[in-house]
């Protein structure tokens, strides 16, 4: 009976390597990381360097160019693909889906590859290294991150809503207010935080398009780690990790409302 | 265009009473017609009903009315106004949608008031919005003619099936539409909470006399709910009628079929108010019908009376017996052909019986078709291109090249189970049980009806491939040749 028993696999046997994997990739390489945060340059354990980062203006500055470059492409990359997912959604224009793929495609290109593409063109175009030049190599890098959550909700979203909407008055515009713009609210949010993340921890693409004008929160750990000043960058990318958690965990919230409401009426 | 005078009982109808008029509709999906030229009238402050099979296209003929399609060919007309080509926020029709289609981004209150908040109306010569008071009393009023007073501040999600459709309901009627469009809107419900909403729906277009036009595959829903039943099929009215006259004078077997349960046997009429079925000779009330024409009878089962078999007639034996509760549903085998019978007497299984008819119990009917009959072209010696696809027959007597008629009866048709066996595929459309064996009606891929008798019942939407005995083709020629494609389907 016990020996039987002992040979039984479970379905939760599965999940053991990806716990192991999760363990030595993830968990440990966190503890590491905050060890060296926490450990001063004395080999001390404490806070100072945060203390140290804390009270140095150059932190906030960089903080502070990274939130604005991020914000904007975020929002520029917004901008740009909600009108483009509202008009794939629509099955008629969107018939062979070529266009999707046409966005999608540059995806499969190595990002460095790309981007070394990219400064050709710019250049090509008399755009120079520079700010401009970083927030275009963002917003086309991203772009698709944005595009695809929009695509994805709305070309579901069922079109009864839609049919209903002017079934009760609202002109094309009134229904895109009232109902499409609001029912695609949980695709928005995680489309800004498949942009905005990623954004936030860039700094190869302001390496090879930027100029030295522009440094980001990225390019100083970076820097920090080649400068083998690894406390401090431990400590800066624990900050930027709690910044990022706590971003994330705003947008959940926000989504998981969403989510709920538009799940119990398509039953 | 039948009518119903029970909303008002002075007016007399006219033309001026005609809310709805479609004219000559027709709508087709590619190589599909939904709706195939249809004309039909709808009388102000009637509950009208379009019942059918689902892909009869009565779901296409409402979307129409709303709005949300555009025909292909002909108009509608709301007030004698022609409305074709008006969007559905123009129209002063309202819709309650299959799965209600209620805003999950919204509350109770925020669903019910989304129309009235876009609604202008005109005050002294200037166009504005309603006020606020006046929204909050229309939601009010509107959730309160639902039963949902206090609902208000609720998430949709948070309500059941029934409430839901409420909401829906609510949201619709407060705007006062001219028309109420209602497609299929109590399919998701249970049994208990369809009937509950069946009366209240019925006693809410009665208070409201706003027209309500309602779309259901359920029968006993139409006829319970309707001053006027429409039965349609492939995208053809089959008859209009009020629900009695629909019962009980069904126009062809598939009304009969679809309406209620019914014994259908085919038959001759050898006079006037005689009819030749299962080789006996029996009264009915009809007349008017060619000597020895094959007609199809319709006999509901609870029309037929058992009695005592030394009467004679049509005498046969119980063979099944379930008490119902009111009543007794039996089945009784005379000679070959199964009685369906409803009775409030039982007799038992194995007992002889008598069956007798009212002769106004018995509903004869045209047939729809007595053989198949199509144009086909001539293509070598022993083959002729029909429905697209090559038939082996014997061609001798015609040209190659020459159009012709093919004809074959419906013993000559063969189904099989794969498409693949088959000559060409289709979808069954239609299974009628005649006593004896099947009259199955098969939609091939170019739109074109197969009729056959079988004796294995196939389920309706089934894929299967024809073949056709190619002896029992027959071929004549054909005078005129410049229709060949436009009469390859008509139906003879």
């Amino acid at each position: 009976m016990t020996q039987i028993k002992k040979l039984q696999f479970q379905r939760k046997h599965f999940s053991y390597p990806y716990i192991v994997i999760c363990v030595v990739f993830v968990v440990i390489p966190l503890f590491i990381l905050a060890g060296y945060a926490l450990i001063d340059s004395d080999g001390n354990l404490s806070l100072s360097n945060f203390v140290d980062l804390l009270n140095s203006a150059t932190t906030y500055m960089v903080f502070g160019q990274t939130l604005m470059l991020s914000f904007l492409t975020t929002l520029i990359c917004l901008i740009l693909a909600y009108p483009l997912a509202l008009l794939l959604s629509n099955a008629s224009i969107n018939r062979s889906r070529t266009i999707v793929l046409l966005f999608i495609i540059p995806m499969w290109i190595n990002f460095l590859l790309r981007t070394f593409a990219l400064r050709e063109l710019l250049s090509m175009l008399g755009l120079g290294e520079g700010y401009f030049s970083v927030l275009i190599g963002m917003v086309y890098d991203l772009f698709p991150f944005m595009l695809l959550p929009l695509y994805t909700i709305l070309s579901g979203m069922d079109k009864s809503y839609k049919e209903a909407g002017s079934d009760l008055g609202a002109s094309s515009w009134q229904n895109f207010v009232r109902v499409t713009l609001p029912l695609s609210v949980p695709g928005i949010v995680s489309g800004i935080m498949m942009t905005f993340m990623p954004a936030l921890s860039s700094f190869a693409i302001n390496d090879m398009l930027g100029d030295a004008h522009l440094f980001l929160f990225g390019n100083m750990v970076n820097d920090l780690y080649g400068l083998n000043m690894w406390n401090y960058a431990s400590a800066l990318a624990m900050i930027m990790l709690i910044f990022v958690g706590l971003v994330m965990l705003v947008g959940n919230r926000f989504n998981r409302r969403n989510i709920r409401s538009l799940g119990g009426a398509k039953q | 265009m039948s009518t119903s005078t029970i909303q008002n009982p002075i007016k007399k109808p006219d033309r001026k009473d005609t809310i709805i008029e479609v004219k000559n509709i027709t709508k087709r999906f590619g190589d599909m017609t939904a709706v195939d030229d249809l004309n039909l009238k709808i009388r102000k402050g009637e509950f009208v009903t379009l019942l059918g099979p689902s892909g009869c296209g009565k779901t296409t003929l409402l979307r129409m009315i709303a709005g949300f399609d555009t025909s292909t060919e002909g108009k509608i007309y709301l007030e004698g106004v022609d409305v074709t080509q008006i969007p559905p926020n123009k129209r002063s029709i309202n819709t309650v949608f299959q799965k209600y289609a209620l805003f999950p981004h919204l509350n109770v209150y925020n669903n019910i008031a989304f129309g009235l908040k876009l609604k202008k109306i005109e005050i002294d010569g200037k166009i504005t919005k309603l006020s606020r008071e006046v929204i909050d009393q229309k939601v009010n009023y509107g959730l309160r003619m639902v039963g949902l007073e206090g609902y208000d501040n609720r998430d949709i999600d948070t309500l059941s099936g029934g409430q839901q459709q409420r909401v829906a309901i609510a949201r619709a009627l407060v705007l006062e539409p001219k028309v109420l469009l209602l497609d299929e809107p109590l399919g998701a419900l249970d049994l208990k909470m369809r009937k509950e909403m069946q009366i209240e729906l019925k006693n809410m277009h009665r208070n409201l006399g706003i027209t309500f036009l309602y779309v259901t595959h359920d029968q006993e829903e139409a006829l319970t709910m309707s001053d006027t039943v429409v039965v349609m099929r492939d995208g053809v009215i089959q008859q209009i009628g009020t629900p009695k006259k629909i019962y009980d004078e069904p126009k062809n077997a598939f009304v009969a079929d679809f309406i209620g349960e019914s014994n259908i046997l085919s038959g001759e009429m050898v006079a006037d108010y005689k009819v030749r079925v299962l080789e006996r000779i029996l009264n009915c009330s009809d007349k008017g019908f060619a000597k020895e024409e094959k007609v199809d009878l319709v006999i509901r089962p609870e029309d037929i009376l058992l009695e005592n078999p030394d009467k004679g007639g049509l005498v046969g034996e119980v063979i099944d017996s379930i008490f119902k509760g009111d009543y007794y549903e039996m089945r009784v085998v005379v000679d070959d052909y199964e009685f369906s019978v409803q009775s409030v007497e039982g007799s038992p299984i194995g007992t002889r019986v008598s069956l007798t008819i009212r002769p106004n119990g018995i509903h004869i009917m045209k047939k729809a078709r007595v053989v198949n009959k199509y144009k086909a072209l001539i293509h070598d010696d022993n083959s002729i291109l029909l429905f697209d696809e090559y038939f082996e027959c014997n061609t001798t007597g015609f040209e190659h090249g020459q159009i012709v008629e093919a004809e074959f009866d419906f013993e000559s048709v063969i189904l099989t189970d794969h498409e693949a066996d088959g000559i060409i595929g289709g979808n069954i459309a239609i299974s009628l049980y005649k006593g004896n064996h099947y009259q199955v009606q098969v939609y091939t891929d170019d739109d074109n009806d197969i009729y056959l008798n079988t004796e294995d019942d196939w389920d309706i939407g089934d894929r299967v491939g024809i073949l056709v005995d190619k002896n029992k083709i027959k071929l004549s020629a054909v005078v005129k040749e410049d229709d060949y494609i436009d009469n390859n389907d008509e139906e003879l």
